[in-house]
């Protein structure tokens, strides 16, 4: 049996206007695993992820390797879960690539010269090392995605949380992007509603609406539920469907 | 794209956009103090102060219409403060037309100093420096969060506007355009504030702990001390020149 990761217990969540965003949210993580989280726009998927990264406190428990959230194990959390944010322009706020690569590293501490060797290590692993002192208003959506995750990857998490890292991006570079995320063997929780990317990436899924969680279960299980997937606003991946026609 | 949004503008083959930016930091104020302690009834000094300038902006090829454009936003000040002084003040006639005289030259002079600099500077170059200065952290830091999203911020309120003008039927007088176009600005205020919070979020999900460090590096060299040592040479014989 694999080490469940991430425990979530009883999570329940009021935003400051007074918007209900998780009610009583309870699930877990085990070490390696894809978890899709899915619902409708508004379901609290954002919310979710960023609890376990510690960036809102709410009611309820969050255990991320057995160790609840604290204050005094923040940034140790931190540096194990490397949460992207939905848009790039959130993540890249430095003057260059090289520099929001080298943000976090900054902040653990490593000098300048060993934070440009593993900035430049990584941006060459990702094919980005021409992107390097631009800035990232001068890129293309792709390539603003693939540094969002180079500024995560550089630091060695060993979880990745992303939030619809798919949004907004033609099917090719779409496609490449999934690809790219196939191979890196990390332990990923996904928050989306594009299921075609939920299909190729996750072994699990977690289906949440209006807060709660109504749905879970093998990936393959809850996808062809189409009944159910219809009732909280989402859809059959297309590529199920023509998987399944093949067969 | 307006060069002083642009991180290119930095980057233009002029002679001293090479230079390091803590020398031209350093270079342009003592122009100013300069300047600003040189008495206005000296014409002449300032006539080589703004032909020294004018051959340091020569030299770093200045985009002229642009810098033209930003002079001229000088003039409805200088209007207004001459006007004040000539309506308000209780002085002689020919002491309000010396104090505008003054005010005019020096301004000008200064701000056209400014200009070069920040026109052959890479902005964030010129924010490091400010930080190598020991200006509060806080400072270069919201200058350079304020410089990466305008382009942003001006990208969604042209959305906003654009979606304005489609839902807006046959001419409208100017006087209502102003009326809605205040009514968007609260719109764009309020995406400031969310988006700040997100970008927030974004950086302590890093570990952010209040301090922001860059990769780049400032090295002084041999060309930096040549013209720091020509450029301040030239400006204190003007200054002191009797």
């Amino acid at each position: 049996m694999k080490k469940k990761i991430i425990e979530v217990r009883h999570l329940s969540y009021i935003y400051p206007d007074g918007t209900q965003a998780l009610r009583d949210v309870s699930f877990s993580v085990e070490e390696g695993e894809a978890l899709a989280i899915v619902g409708p726009n508004g379901a609290g998927k954002s919310t979710v992820l960023l609890h376990l990264n510690g960036i809102l406190k709410a009611e309820g428990k969050v255990k991320i390797f057995g160790q609840n959230l604290t204050k005094k194990n923040i940034r140790e959390i931190r540096a194990k879960v490397g949460l992207i944010f939905q848009d790039p322009h959130d993540q890249l706020f430095m003057p260059t690539v090289a520099d929001d690569v080298a943000f976090g590293l900054f902040n653990r501490g490593l000098n300048k010269e060993k934070a440009e060797k593993r900035v430049f290590s990584i941006l060459q692993a990702l094919e980005l090392k021409h992107c390097a002192q631009k800035s990232a208003f001068d890129l293309s959506l792709g390539e603003m995605k693939k540094v969002s995750l180079a500024t995560i990857l550089v630091l060695e998490p060993e979880i990745l949380v992303l939030d619809e890292p798919t949004m907004n991006l033609d099917p090719g570079t779409k496609k490449a992007f999934i690809q790219l995320l196939k191979k890196i063997p990390k332990t990923k929780i996904i928050a989306s509603h594009d299921m075609d990317l939920v299909y190729e990436l996750c072994s699990r899924i977690i289906v949440l609406d209006k807060g709660q969680v109504v749905a879970e279960g093998e990936a393959l299980d809850i996808l062809k539920k189409s009944q159910l997937l219809e009732a909280h606003n989402l859809a059959t991946p297309l590529s199920l469907i023509l998987d399944q026609s093949k067969i | 794209m307006d060069p002083f949004l642009s991180q290119k503008a930095g980057w233009q083959q002029g002679l001293s956009s090479h230079f390091d930016p803590r020398i031209k930091i350093v270079a342009i104020s003592f122009f100013m103090v300069a300047v600003i302690f040189t008495p206005y009834h000296q014409p002449f000094k300032f006539m080589m102060y703004f032909l020294s300038l004018l051959l340091l902006a020569v030299i770093e090829r200045i985009p002229w219409k642009e810098a033209i454009g930003k002079v001229i936003l000088l003039g409805p000040l200088l209007l207004f403060l001459g006007l004040s002084i000539l309506l308000f003040a209780k002085n002689e006639p020919q002491e309000n037309f010396d104090i505008i005289w003054n005010i005019s030259l020096k301004s000008g002079l200064t701000f056209f100093s400014l200009l070069v600099l920040t026109l052959t500077t890479d902005f964030y170059d010129l924010i490091r420096s400010l930080e190598y200065f020991k200006v509060p952290r806080i400072i270069p830091a919201l200058l350079s969060f304020a410089y990466r999203y305008n382009l942003l911020l001006q990208k969604e309120a042209r959305r906003m506007l654009l979606a304005k003008e489609a839902r807006s039927f046959g001419k409208k007088k100017k006087i209502e355009e102003i009326k809605t176009l205040t009514k968007l600005l609260p719109h764009i205020f309020l995406r400031s504030l969310i988006r700040s919070e997100r970008i927030y979020a974004a950086m302590l999900a890093r570990g952010y702990r209040g301090k922001i460090q860059t990769l780049k590096q400032f090295k002084l060299k041999q060309t930096d001390f040549f013209f720091i040592i020509l450029f301040l040479s030239v400006i204190t014989a003007i200054w002191v020149w009797a």
